[in-house]
């Protein structure tokens, strides 16, 4: 083999080295670091992840924050992903709950508002704000419960507004009875009040 | 195939309980009673010489019914007698009844009146056109009341009856029920034992003790004199009483540790009791086990029915998939049958919103044919979706860790689970699998490797189980069928798991 050619061959095995030889010390700090903080993070969405997909109940706040110190953060990236698994998805949208706030009532309440939003993914979001966010989360849900087209999402709408405290909760139940003309959903409002008492 | 040997049977006996939830029951699912504070019930004519109420009248609870089945609650004022999935006439109780055509559900008895005459029927009670039959009978209701409504019905209720007596009187007594029986006896104290044979081809049985009032297992006493303490080392097998009050499914051996607790001959079964009986059933397996039958309710599942199902690309890839995980234990998935629910069953029921749902759904449950071999097999109801009014999560429920074998038509009969991953891109099928196969787990008696709290409540020695649940992924048993969280990677099943998958009767 001619000398040159080895000589390339050495040059090019050696030359990352060589560059990275060329950087500051400090620059090569901050990149590990961050791509050790972007493992981390990754670890820690995967937690959050597995604490979401409970086969039997939602993981409380608590667990959520001791799998992370970003949990709130992290509930929030896989609530917006519309390429995250459905399941964790939907699980992240009813976590989001755990953080009642404003910025997550605005959140919630425009995704059950958008067109785009299908009706399995509200049958989710009706509970969570209703629990999430009780009496302040009514004006938002009455509209489903009252004049929503399709009977299902009214009862969902009447199961979520009836696990709300409050009088205002019940009057509206107590419209919506008198009013609902689906004899299903009327029998469902009826069970609903039932068990409010 | 191993065989399966239900040994005793006489009548078929059909629990409810509300302890974690309300349980609706019925081997139909009509009828039911709104409102009734009792959380039991008995199926079958009523052998009480106490009985003396015909179908039609008044009476207090079941015991005053010749028909074993007292309706009460608001909608039965002063309680009605009658008799559930009659034929016909002669399958009524007590003199003047006759069996009405319930086009809502199941048909039953009632005091038949002449809708042009007055003052047939006991207060309470009017004259009113049957629905499905000439003449009228007497409905609760005034007569001012242009609808009572009081049509036995599923919907929010925590007791029901079930007719299938000696005498096959109801509909669903010729179904094999007759295969069945379940033996009572009285108990006059609060501590009560009854004697159960074991015989001798039986490697395993569950033994399921039911009763209308609560019950607390204390023991199993062998022929040999070993004791099975639930009390003590074999308090997990108390779940089922924890759970539902009224009944307790209990496999012995429960786990290997366990295989010297497994005696052939009469054992005895000790237990406090809140009723005046006590009855029981037991169901014995014979090793090797190779095959669990399945009942699959496709309930509003998008794009499949029940019709269809034989060929929906995704149910049968998820069935394989369950399957595979199953073959660990080195049981295959025999017989898939796709039976219905009806269409307001699933109006109802197609969107779970409580455990209540659940329970009312599984009551839809029937007898799948007519042998022991075909009613020992687990009822699994896949909805279209699960979205709990109060929060929280469930993918799936198992009535029971384990649940009661060979029971069909009940609030406990069963699993129920979301089916809203189906045919969804990432694994939906798999991960559908794996929430089938951990519910079925759940049904045949395992528990989870380590709840989220960090505790367990398996007895299994050679499942490992995680001391830090903040970091999961790093648990030993994650990748565990029964870990707790629902994930594609969670399929496997350690040998003890597979013990106690084949000594439950479901695998045969
Ligand atoms: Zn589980």
């Amino acid at each position: 083999m001619k000398l040159w050619i080895v000589l390339i061959v050495i040059a090019l095995l050696v030359a990352p080295k060589a560059f990275a030889g060329d950087e500051p010390a400090a620059d090569i700090d901050e990149r590990d670091q961050a791509v050790t903080q972007s493992d981390e993070r990754a670890d820690e969405r995967e937690a959050i992840e597995v604490h979401l997909a409970h086969h039997h109940q939602l993981p409380d706040r608590e667990t959520l924050e001791k799998a992370s110190d970003n949990a709130r953060a992290i509930v929030f990236e896989i609530a917006r992903d519309d390429d995250a698994f459905l399941l964790h998805r939907q699980r992240a949208l009813k976590a989001l709950a755990l953080w009642p706030d404003d910025e997550v009532y605005e959140y919630l309440s425009e995704l059950l508002e958008d067109e785009a939003t299908e009706n399995g993914l509200r049958h989710h979001l009706l509970p969570v704000l209703a629990n999430g966010f009780g009496e302040d989360a009514l004006d938002d849900l009455s509209p489903y419960l009252l004049e929503n087209s399709d009977p299902q999402i009214r009862i969902s709408a009447a199961g979520a507004i009836a696990e709300i405290s409050g009088d205002n909760a019940g009057e509206l139940l107590d419209e919506a009875l008198e009013t609902e003309e689906h004899p299903l959903v009327e029998s469902r409002i009826e069970g609903f009040i039932d068990q409010r008492r | 195939m191993g065989s399966i040997m239900i040994v005793r049977f006489s009548s078929f006996l059909v629990v409810c309980a509300a302890l974690a939830f309300v349980i609706a029951c019925g081997q139909d699912p009509t009828p039911v009673v709104e409102g009734n504070d009792d959380n039991g019930m008995n199926v079958g004519q009523n052998n009480d010489s106490e009985a003396t109420r015909g179908d039609g009248q008044s009476c207090g609870d079941d015991s005053d019914c010749f028909s074993g089945v007292c309706l009460q609650g608001d909608d039965w004022p002063g309680g009605h007698c009658t008799t559930i999935n009659c034929d016909d006439d002669a399958d009524c109780h007590g003199d003047d009844a006759f069996c009405m055509t319930n086009p809502e559900g199941n048909d039953f008895c009632a005091r038949p009146c002449d809708t042009d005459g007055s003052g047939q029927c006991r207060d309470g009670y009017t004259c009113q056109d049957a629905p499905a039959d000439p003449g009228g009978w007497c409905r609760p209701g005034e007569e001012d009341d242009p609808d009572p409504d009081p049509t036995p019905s599923n919907n929010d209720n925590n007791d029901s009856n079930n007719d299938n007596n000696d005498s096959n009187n109801g509909s669903n007594g010729d179904n094999g029920v007759n295969d069945f029986e379940i033996e009572c006896q009285s108990s006059p104290g609060q501590q009560v034992s009854f004697d159960f044979e074991v015989s001798d081809d039986a490697d395993s049985y569950m033994v399921v003790p039911i009763s209308e009032g609560l019950i607390t297992p204390l023991n199993i006493t062998t022929p040999g004199g070993e004791t099975i303490n639930f009390q003590g080392q074999n308090s997990f097998q108390a779940a089922g009483a924890q759970m539902f009050g009224v009944i307790n499914p209990t496999v012995v051996p429960a786990a290997p540790q366990f295989d010297y607790q497994f005696e052939t001959g009469t054992n005895t079964y000790t237990l406090e009791n809140d009723a005046s009986e006590i009855c029981w059933y037991v169901i014995e397996s014979q090793d090797p086990v190779t095959t669990i039958d399945l009942n699959v309710y496709l309930v509003g599942v998008p794009g499949v029915s029940p019709d269809d199902a034989e060929n929906d690309i995704n149910v049968q890839n998820m069935l394989d998939e369950t399957e595979d995980i199953l073959a660990q234990a080195n049981v295959e998935v025999g017989e898939v049958r796709f039976p219905e629910v009806p269409a307001s069953a699933e109006d109802n029921y197609s969107i779970i919103r409580s455990e209540q749902d659940v329970s009312e759904l599984i009551a839809y449950s029937e007898d799948p044919g007519d042998t022991a071999d075909e009613l020992v097999s687990a009822n699994v109801f896949i909805t279209e979706q699960f979205s709990f009014s109060g929060g929280g999560g469930a993918l799936g429920i198992s009535l029971g860790i384990p649940g009661a074998a060979g029971l069909h038509g009940t609030g406990i009969s069963g699993v129920a689970m979301t089916g809203e991953y189906l045919g969804t891109a990432g694994g939906g099928n798999k991960l559908t699998a794996v929430i089938l196969a951990h519910e079925l787990g759940h049904f045949l008696g395992l528990f989870h490797t380590t709840e989220q709290t960090g505790t367990s409540m398996s007895p299994l020695y050679d499942v490992p189980e995680c001391d830090n649940m903040s970091n999961p992924t790093a648990c030993p048993d994650w990748g565990n069928l029964m870990f707790p969280s629902a994930d594609t990677n969670n399929d496997e099943l350690h040998p003890d798991q597979s013990f106690v998958i084949g000594v439950n009767p479901l695998t045969k």
